[in-house]
């Protein structure tokens, strides 16, 4: 009863979400066809790795002839974030054998990630959040799926005249925009994205390593400063 | 190194990242660590977007055609800030694309 309940309530959720996802999803198989990838690693990617925008910077890297281990580099730089949503929902999750873990695990999405956290914030007693993560990540990975085999079929019969090479930064600003929520997250990316037009030239195509880099380390700068500013205020005030 | 075999280390890679604290029993990420990782996403996407959309035109002069993209990548944001939807963003910047290309 509250396994399907649970279940149910997923899908529920990750539904408005969908929509946003097969675009994303067709985007992804389109490039890596046009990239030079055959048909079946190009729907391979999307059922090995699962994840959409360090699929859609390797694709890139792969159409500007990048060395694999720059490649295999940035696809796992992106996907760090992953780390994260592991740590965070490794407390709820802790009951269940290896062997589900593993699997729930393969399904972490950004999107998955969400609306589980914003569940448990929501209604922290709530029973069987499991199900409810898988339901949502199930969707999910259903749509990621379709799209990218939809796009790898349909993606060489686009004209070029029709610029879908541009729907890939796109789906990268969408995915960016809601990231950015406070001023260290700000800086980064504008410190990120301006040495990594600096960096176009680097050799090995590591101008997107070394742009996350600075980008990170400023942002941090400015998180410490951000603290301690808050700190000295808040000192302040009570004095 | 054949497409096949990157992508098996590039999914074995990225499933150890997400199993990762799921396999430990019990686990807390170092506060600087869960820093760094909040802000590596914002600073990947942002790497990869600015150097798509500006014109790569060096020290010459760009002409009409090369300022589409960057005009069309403010619009998406715009709407991406506006509606915080992957769909909304992609019509809004396929579709000034478009006009401004017939336009020019």
């Amino acid at each position: 009863m509250t396994r399907s309940h649970a279940l149910r309530e997923g899908l529920r959720d990750a539904a408005p979400i969908l929509p946003g996802i097969l675009p994303f999803g067709i985007i992804a198989g389109a490039a890596a066809v046009s990239a030079g990838l055959a048909p079946m690693p190009a729907a391979g990617f999307s059922a090995i790795v699962f994840a959409g925008a360090s699929q859609l910077a390797a694709v890139e890297l792969l159409a500007q002839q990048a060395t694999w281990p720059v490649i295999l580099l940035t696809i796992l730089v992106i996907n760090l974030r992953f780390v994260m949503y592991s740590a965070v929902l490794a407390p709820w999750l802790s009951h269940l054998p290896l062997r589900i873990k593993a699997v729930l695990a393969y399904l972490i999405t950004d999107q998955a990630f969400a609306v589980t956290v914003a569940r448990q914030r929501r209604r922290p007693d709530a029973a069987g959040l499991p199900w409810y993560y898988f339901g949502a990540a199930i969707s999910l990975w259903l749509t990621w799926q379709t799209g990218t085999v939809v796009g790898v079929l349909v993606g060489s019969l686009v004209p070029a005249s029709w610029h879908l090479d541009f729907s890939v930064p796109l789906a990268f600003l969408a995915l960016l925009v809601p990231l950015v929520s406070d001023r260290a997250s700000l800086v980064t990316a504008g410190v990120a994205g301006a040495v990594a037009l600096v960096g176009r030239g680097l050799p090995w195509n590591l101008g997107l390593i070394v742009a996350a880099v600075v980008g990170i380390a400023v942002g941090l700068l400015v998180e410490n400063r951000t603290r301690a500013v808050e700190a000295t205020e808040s000192r302040r005030s009570a004095a | 190194m054949t497409p096949w075999s990157l992508m098996l280390v590039a999914g074995a890679g990225t499933f150890l990242l997400r199993l990762s604290f799921l396999a430990l029993v019990r686990g807390d990420v170092p506060l600087l660590v869960q820093r760094i990782l909040r802000l590596v996403p914002a600073a990947v996407l942002a790497a990869l977007v600015v150097p798509a959309v500006v014109p790569d035109t060096g020290a010459g002069a760009a002409d009409w055609a090369s300022w589409i993209r960057p005009v069309a990548a403010v619009l998406a944001t715009v709407t991406a800030v506006r509606t915080r939807s992957i769909f909304a963003t992609l019509a809004a910047g396929m579709a000034a694309l478009w006009l401004l290309s017939l336009l020019t």
